[in-house]
């Protein structure tokens, strides 16, 4: 899995960042709960199209739908560039085979 | 998809609407629009003039000048009523498009200003905007109804308190202009600033401001510049309406209004509030059953004005809107909308709230899914 691009949505009201993430593939249950190894995973798959909230303690809070290529983040101010850096870096080793790590 | 979001911009539009703004656009631009009693452009802009003020029940359609939408109708009113060395009285209800114009001139020293206070339904009293006028007091501005409750304020007891004490009266109609019946004839109001796009079923980047016969050419303009006629003046030719359409006209979202405004008056206003109240009590009704709901604003299914802000409890609105629209395909409004303020007197602050906002055109069956989709959200329980 990559990301593509990632657009900033808005600033919060609470300091924090949203920014919409595309990713080069469609998001798979799989990918949920690897991303959701790193924090407090909720997931909803009994809705229309499932959603997931992925809340990483200080970094950042991840919320999307199973099947889109995209996803929403909401990262923290004190430390945005490394929790996005850091969640970037996640992702790419989604694909990465655990013998080349 | 279902659309709910017609507080922020019609969707869908009536088809004599498409088809104005398309002919429009196949039509050569032989002129500005501004001569010539052969041409469509200026027929059609005329006659949306004349459309709003029957809408409006206003004598002299001149008195309606177009501008980009309600934002900078507003700020012509608020810019141009020379308000400097004055107090001003405005209310917690307000969008940004009116706290943030009188704010920026309270901020550089221009203007006194205070914020009347509304209660936990988002009602403000007109005696409470009464009791702040003192002798300093240039003008009352108000919203007509609220773009987070719904809730819809009383122009007339407002504009008689205003009359009584020689001050402007300002409104702001971009939610009830053509959902809520306005008369100026009835209604002592100085400048109304209305949105194209909303309930007058036009396209974005229209929109009006009425300026009652005193204030005409006494308001300063926002802007001059070329008006296609009389270009041997330096100076804005000081003629109603030119005096406030400097530039080009956007003619297709003229022609877009004009079919809009048509489509509200052939069915009139108030079966078109009366549908949308029956979606938003259909909704209320519902909700009244759930506890998980807490809705903001006016709770009784029989006296909505046609939208309705709610919470689901221990669900941040933002959530709730995303899952609303990405796995229910369901568009609503989610956050503060514009008008912070209110939320502090509803308790939706800071996060704000879920706004639904039915128009004309949506269904029984489709105000049944969205009820479904939110029983869903009440009840699902997350898979940690």
């Amino acid at each position: 899995m990559n990301i593509i691009k990632i657009k900033e949505i808005e600033d919060c009201f609470d300091g924090s960042f949203i920014k919409e993430v595309l990713f080069d593939e469609a998001v798979t249950e799989d990918f949920m709960h690897y991303i959701g190894q790193t924090g407090e995973l909720e997931y909803f798959p009994n809705f229309a199209r499932p959603f997931y909230k992925i809340h990483a303690p200080g970094k950042y809070i991840l919320k999307g739908v199973i099947g889109n290529q995209t996803a929403r983040i909401i990262l923290y101010r004190h430390n945005i560039q490394q929790c996005e850096q850091s969640f970037a870096e996640q992702v790419i080793n989604f694909n990465t085979p655990i013998t080349a790590k | 998809m279902i659309y709910l979001n017609n507080a922020a911009s019609s969707f869908p539009k009536p088809k004599g609407v498409i088809e104005a703004a398309d002919t429009n656009l196949k039509t050569p631009p032989f002129h500005s629009g501004r001569v010539g009693f052969e041409l469509q452009s200026e027929d059609t802009i005329e006659l949306c003039r004349q459309n709003l003020a029957r809408l409006f029940n206003v004598d002299n359609p001149q008195s309606i000048v177009f501008t980009s939408g309600a934002t900078e109708s507003l700020n012509l009113a608020i810019k141009g009523a020379r308000l400097e060395g004055g107090h001003v009285i405005t209310t917690a209800i307000e969008h940004n498009s009116i706290l943030r114009p009188l704010t920026t001139l309270k901020e550089v020293g221009l203007i006194e200003l205070t914020i009347v206070d509304c209660d936990s339904n988002g009602y403000v009293n007109p005696q409470s905007i009464a009791d702040q006028i003192r002798d300093e007091t240039k003008a009352i501005i108000v919203n007509h109804c609220s773009n987070v409750t719904g809730t819809a304020l009383d122009l007339k007891a407002i504009s008689d308190i205003a009359r009584a004490a020689g001050v402007l009266f300002i409104v702001d109609a971009s939610q009830s202009a053509g959902v809520i019946p306005i008369d100026l004839s009835s209604c002592a109001i100085d400048l109304l600033a209305f949105a194209g796009h909303k309930s007058l079923y036009g396209i974005p980047g229209i929109g009006g401001l009425y300026i009652t016969e005193k204030m005409q050419l006494e308001l300063e303009p926002l802007k001059v510049g070329g008006t296609g006629i009389r270009s041997d003046l330096l100076t804005q030719p000081k003629e109603m309406p030119l005096y406030y359409e400097a530039g080009t006209l956007n003619t297709t979202a003229i022609a877009a209004l004009n079919a809009g405004v048509e489509y509200v008056l052939s069915t009139g206003v108030e079966n078109i509030y009366n549908a949308r109240k029956n979606l938003c009590g259909r909704i209320l009704t519902q909700f009244a059953q759930m506890q998980q709901i807490v809705v903001y604003g006016n709770k009784n299914p029989n006296e909505s004005t046609g939208l309705l802000s709610f919470n689901i409890k221990d669900m941040p609105p933002a959530d709730t809107g995303y899952i609303l629209e990405n796995s229910f395909d369901i568009i609503i409004r989610s956050g503060l909308h514009c008008a912070p303020l209110i939320h502090k007197a509803l308790g939706s602050y800071p996060q704000g709230s879920i706004r639904v906002s039915p128009s004309v055109f949506n269904t029984d069956q489709e105000i049944e899914c969205f009820i479904d989709a939110i029983e869903q959200l009440c009840t699902a329980g997350a898979v940690l």
